[in-house]
């Protein structure tokens, strides 16, 4: 049995959200502010009310505040939060009888938690069992059925660990004794302890110096004092049971000496041993783990260990999982299935390619094939593949710009700050997908079912690749400017009859006609549109411009051969061919791309910290992607 | 809280599975189940964990209370979650009708129990715009037959006690109750009547049930209807293995309409049911037993006392007449005081003529409408500190005074649980006038404290009755209701009914019989057996000569011949009295 799904509606920072969780593991991941730990603690809430231990109240500031358009706002008078567990076993039914509530003929359990701002912001709470119709009362017996370990983002796992009173180990080695009917054995050990101690001659000296200054303030009716240590209750004596780390022969390190990390591992270990001895112990009550960023004070490595431990962990019977992290390292290991991004609404990665044939989104133009499920399945094995710790980093973001390689990365950057419009300070992450295969990603925003589709704003940038023929050898700069530039006008014919590539075309198709996604082409290459960009209307104009200037400064070799052609053009308005033709003469003498891109990045960072203005012109449709991102 | 072991209870307190125990008078079954629950949970827990148990079933409230505080006493712990004590009504409530209700098809909003008649009648009825009130269903036959007297039954239809087989009528019936479980307003039968039908549809449901109550404990089985018997079928049905049906078929003195006191003598006659007894009886003297068991058959074991110290005071039968009947009162209560037996009674058939006519103390039907009798029950259960019932009958009085119509509203009010509204009927209690006042005084300031507390705009109608039979309106007025109405009747003469005394031990019975067994009446015939018919009479006989542990008296009128009685009874001759009537006897 397990938490299958929760309805949120007012609770912090969440106006209304549904989850649908796994059996197993859940994770949830999304850029900061996004809730999650609202979400955690909307799940929290019911499992903490039998949990004396536990302090999680509702309290008037958890109330949702809606904000209005006009800038007024308004706070919410009721929190709701529906919990529905499914998968329960025979015997769970019986123990939840009062939760049962028989959704389309599957017997699931239910609960209902409510709280109502009353008079005097004092808050009422109103927890309904079962179908939320019935008001069936609750029966406080049954709460201890549902039990929840919790280890928060800020916390404090030494102290759980070493408290006196209610630590971890302590009930775990306590649930033992009980069950062993050995809590005579445990007390007699410390008698024993307790009979050695007080032979002591210190602790004897010590006590007649107590009494002898008792008698002296009581002068008579006085009880002797006596010294031991506390053997009556249990939970004294196993609470003072610690961990305590060995390294090596003879050493060893307090608690409180560990490194923070470990003491997490250490109370994640305890944790676990926990679930798994009361599962032992009864099959009806369930568990429910959370841990907020368990990344926090790990290395990566250890992470990664961790993680392998949790999930093998998580297949526990009747224990879930609750894992919120901003860890790429994580997040590039989890499947799909586990995989939750919260932002708004919450989509689960997987479903963003299950179920998706009846959309009919046709993947291919050409050949009119649509995308089936046995094409979204190859999709998203390819998204397993490609999200690796650094391109994880786009789940995070508030948008993403999906470009094909590295020489788009470092431009793009770049471009954003030359037009003011700085993506990484909109948390706009730049994906560089290290090819032309856009689909995987795409699938993850495409949807027309707002709950198979994460919200965030995405662009691609590609290229239209019209005319390929042009990086042939018979189109190499010097054959170009041979022949009194024969070979020049014949190419800028190739290009402008040229035809765009079916990428272009396809992607639209998969776009499925969402709002949030944009697709820009650049008609031949970026390079080449980067040139052509930069063409004014008069070669005065272009002899002003910061990439003519570069590309003069940094490819001599290859401009002296077109100077004499560019100085041909001054003085005439410029027409399109003739802009067309600078373009490609520019492009050309680019000797590669890679190094192209990195130096005018640099260069225009320079320019950008140095020099108030300057002439430099982004490609329209890189400005239109920065637009629709920033926007 | 000591427990003799013997074999017969050994057997009990080993027995598991499927079993049917008969249990006599005065065997002390209660205690031993008290005993056997306590084995019980402890395997359960070991069985089925901490969230699974007993359910342990009975009748009335007050019978679950002795359970409870006898385990309490015996144990020195409480019968506590996963396990319950529960009337049945209640558990079939909480646990079928109230999370499956919708698997019924029938009921389209949250039931809500309530076996407030008028309440009930109220559903039926609109009022239009000039005031008049018009019925929305049924508009002929519901003058004929008030809708909340009408009930389903297994293939059956009934208006009051009565079965109905006319096809017209059937239907209406049928017609009428669905409307108020459509309005999700029901009464204990209808809720009856829903677990059976959202059982039978949903056989799941019953695996929950067991899976919850993997024991079910049915103390008073005799006295189970139809329908309760047909859901426990469907739970042995469904695979409950341990359930023990518990009683006394000559204990079976409920007239539920579709009462089947033949269940558990059927019971008996499975095979499928492990059979024990409990025949030691801890209450009675031989003598006594002897008596009563002249209604048993044959073939039933004998009733043996047990440890019962006999201080050999014969049954006596005393004749008597309108005249004599205080002096055989006296006479009676002369010989257990001089015995020193304590807790004496005298037993009479509710409703019988003998019956009316000893219980002189009846409370008078002063005013026309019902909140002044439902303001006099608030002041009770005020006055014993039982304050959420008395704040749930001043609820229930709210919604009467102002939505009279509104059922809806009604329902609404009376289910949610509003502290504010709670200490606003809280504060009113100290203010209702105490019975001492006369019935105008207490009328008037009645009206007064409802007006105001409750913001009425006018006060409630608590206009007396024109006329009351054997009363004067003119003197009642100026008595005090303490006389009629006052709970805590010290009355010298402590009369019952033998339905009341279910249950109960007392050392000296005095049972008042009819001249014949017209009508409600219970004469000296129910001691002659017919074949092995057992009659309702003879059963109420039965359960009357049981209670007492010393003394049993019989009153026979006059009429009856004393060698008719002698046969029947087979007493001497000496155990016959005939005080202050002799001399009536010698003269003619």
């Amino acid at each position: 049995m397990y938490l299958s799904r929760i309805e949120i509606t007012n609770y912090k920072g969440i106006d209304h959200l549904v989850v649908n969780f796994n059996s197993s593991l859940n994770v949830v991941i999304g850029s900061n502010g996004c809730c999650k730990s609202s979400l955690i603690d909307a799940i929290r809430l019911f499992y903490c009310i039998g949990d004396k231990d536990q302090d999680l109240s509702v309290d008037i500031d958890d109330f949702h505040i809606h904000f209005n358009d006009d800038g007024s706002y308004s706070q919410a008078d009721k929190i709701t939060i529906d919990y529905t567990f499914e998968e329960l076993s025979d015997s769970q039914k019986g123990a939840y009888i009062n939760y049962l509530c028989d959704i389309d003929h599957k017997i699931v359990a239910q609960v209902r938690l409510e709280y109502s701002k009353i008079e005097n912001n004092r808050i009422q709470r109103r927890c309904v069992p079962g179908n939320p119709d019935n008001s069936v009362s609750l029966d406080y017996n049954t709460l201890s059925l549902f039990k929840s370990y919790y280890l928060g983002a800020v916390r404090d796992s030494t102290k759980d660990l070493m408290s006196t009173k209610n630590n971890l180990l302590g009930n775990v080695i306590r649930r033992k004794i009980n069950q062993n009917n050995s809590a005579n054995d445990i007390r007699n050990i410390i008698k024993q302890a307790n009979e050695t101690l007080l032979d002591r001659e210190e602790v004897k000296s010590t006590r007649k110096g107590v009494n002898e200054n008792m008698s002296n303030i009581f002068k008579h009716d006085y009880d002797e004092v006596d010294l031991k240590i506390e053997d009556n209750r249990i939970e004294y004596i196993v609470n003072a049971i610690k961990p305590i780390l060995k390294l090596g022969h003879d050493k060893e390190m307090k608690l409180w000496q560990n490194s923070l990390g470990y003491n997490n591992l250490i109370y994640i270990a305890t944790v676990l041993s926990d679930i798994k001895d009361n599962y032992d112990n009864d099959k009806d009550e369930i568990y429910a783990l959370f841990i907020e960023e368990p990344e926090a004070h790990l290395h990566t490595q250890l992470q990664l260990n961790l993680y392998s431990f949790l999930v093998n962990a998580s297949y526990i019977e009747n224990s879930q999982l609750f894992i919120t992290t901003h860890s790429p390292t994580l997040t590039s290991r989890i499947p799909l299935d586990n995989l939750f991004v919260l932002n708004r609404n919450i989509v689960r990665l997987s479903d963003c390619f299950l179920e998706r044939e009846n959309e009919n989104i046709i993947c291919d133009v050409v050949g009119q094939n649509k995308i089936d499920d046995s094409k979204s399945k190859k999709y998203m094995k390819m998204l397993e593949r490609y999200l690796d710790v650094t391109r994880s980093q786009m789940l995070y973001a508030r948008g993403c710009v999906f470009i094909e390689g590295i020489s788009e990365a470092l431009l793009i950057d770049v471009f954003s700050e030359v037009i003011n419009k700085k993506l990484s300070d909109k948390q706009i992450e730049i994906v560089d997908t290290g090819g032309t295969a856009f689909a995987q990603f795409l699938m993850l925003y495409n949807s027309s079912d707002s709950n198979r589709r994460l919200s965030n704003k995405v662009a691609v940038i590609t290229d239209g690749d019209q005319f390929t023929d042009s990086k042939n050898k018979e189109y190499s700069l010097d054959k170009l400017i041979a022949d009194d530039f024969a070979k020049l006008y014949e190419l800028r014919e190739n290009i402008k009859n040229g035809q765009s590539n079916k990428r272009v075309a396809n992607l639209r198709s998969i776009s499925n006609n969402q709002e949030t996604i944009l697709i820009c082409e650049g008609y031949k290459t970026l390079e080449y549109q980067i040139c052509l960009a930069n063409i004014g209307n008069y070669i005065s104009e272009v002899k002003l411009n910061e990439l003519y200037l570069f590309i003069k400064n940094n490819y001599k070799n290859q401009y002296v051969k077109i100077e004499d052609f560019i100085n041909s053009k001054a003085g005439i308005d410029l027409q399109d061919d003739d802009k067309m033709d600078i373009a490609i003469l520019l492009w050309k003498c680019i000797p590669q791309k890679s190094t192209f891109a990195q130096d005018l990045s640099m260069h225009l960072k320079d320019k950008l910290i140095n020099s108030s203005s300057f002439n430099f012109n982004v490609p329209d449709y890189i400005i239109d992607a920065i637009n629709h991102l920033t926007i | 809280m000591d427990y003799e072991l013997t074999e017969e209870r050994q057997r009990y307190l080993d027995a598991r599975g499927r079993i049917v125990l008969s249990a006599c008078p005065g065997s002390g079954k209660t205690t031993s189940v008290v005993k056997k629950l306590k084995y019980l949970a402890e395997e359960c827990q070991q069985k089925y964990g901490h969230y699974r148990g007993i359910a342990c079933l009975s009748f009335t409230n007050k019978a679950c209370d002795e359970i409870k505080s006898k385990y309490q006493l015996m144990h020195n712990e409480n019968f506590a979650f996963p396990n319950i004590v529960s009337t049945i009504d209640s558990f079939i409530f909480e646990y079928i009708v109230s999370p499956f209700w919708k698997c019924s098809n029938l009921v389209h909003y949250k039931p809500f129990v309530t076996n407030d008649g008028e309440f009930i009648h109220s559903l039926y009825f609109a009022t239009n715009s000039e005031g008049e009130r018009f019925p929305l269903v049924g508009r002929q036959q519901i003058h004929i037959m008030p809708p909340e007297k009408t009930s389903l039954g297994i293939n059956a239809r009934y208006f009051g006690n009565k079965k109905v087989e006319k096809e017209d009528e059937k239907e209406y019936i049928e017609s009428i109750v669905k409307y108020r479980m459509r309005k999700g307003v029901i009464n204990s039968n209808d809720a009856l009547y829903l677990a059976n039908l959202i059982m039978h549809n949903n056989p799941e449901i019953a695996k929950v049930i067991i899976s919850r109550f993997p024991y079910v404990i049915i103390d008073e089985a005799q006295d189970t209807s139809l329908m309760q018997n047909n859901l426990f079928s469907i739970l042995v049905e469904a695979g409950l293995s341990n359930i023990e049906y518990i009683g006394d078929s000559y204990q079976a003195i409920y007239e539920w309409r579709d009462a089947n006191p033949q269940f558990f003598s059927d019971l008996l006659a499975d095979d499928s049911f492990q059979k024990l007894v409990l025949s030691e009886n801890r209450r009675s003297v031989q003598r006594i037993i002897d008596m009563y068991s002249k209604i048993r058959t044959d073939s039933d074991a004998p009733i043996i006392s047990h440890n019962v110290i006999d201080r050999n005071i014969p049954i006596k039968v005393y004749f008597y007449n309108n005249e004599n009947l205080s002096l055989v009162i006296n006479d009676y209560l002369e010989i257990c005081k001089s015995n020193s037996l304590s807790n004496c009674h005298i037993l009479v058939r509710g409703n019988s003529f003998i019956g009316n006519y000893l219980n002189t103390r009846q409370q008078v039907a002063y005013w026309k409408s019902d909140i002044p009798y439902m303001l006099i029950d608030v002041l009770d259960n005020y006055k014993r500190c039982n304050y959420s019932e008395a704040v749930y009958i001043l609820k229930k009085i709210f919604v009467k005074l102002v939505f009279p119509t509104d059922f809806t509203k009604q329902k609404e009010y009376l289910s949610e649980n509003n502290c504010n509204e709670n200490s606003k009927l809280m504060a009113i209690l100290p203010l209702i006038p105490t019975l001492e006042e006369t019935f105008e005084n207490w009328t008037s300031k009645s009206q007064i404290v409802l007006k105001n507390c409750m913001g009425l705009e006018q006060e409630p109608d608590f206009s007396p009755k024109k006329r009351i039979d054997g009363f004067r309106i003119a003197e009642l007025k100026r008595q005090s209701l303490s006389q009629y109405y006052s709970n805590n009747t010290n009355s010298q003469i402590p009369i019952e009914t033998i339905h009341s005394s279910k249950g109960a031990s007392y050392g000296g019975v005095l049972l008042v019989l009819s001249k014949n067994s017209a009508g409600n009446n219970i004469s000296l015939s129910e001691f002659k057996r017919n074949g092995n018919e057992i009659s309702e009479k003879q059963r109420l006989v039965y359960v009357a000569c049981s209670r007492a542990e010393q003394f049993l008296a019989l009153a026979i009128p006059d009429s009856v011949s004393e060698s008719q009685v002698i046969e029947t009874l087979g007493v001497n001759a000496d155990n016959i009295s005939r005080v202050g009537i002799q001399m009536r006897l010698n003269l003619t």
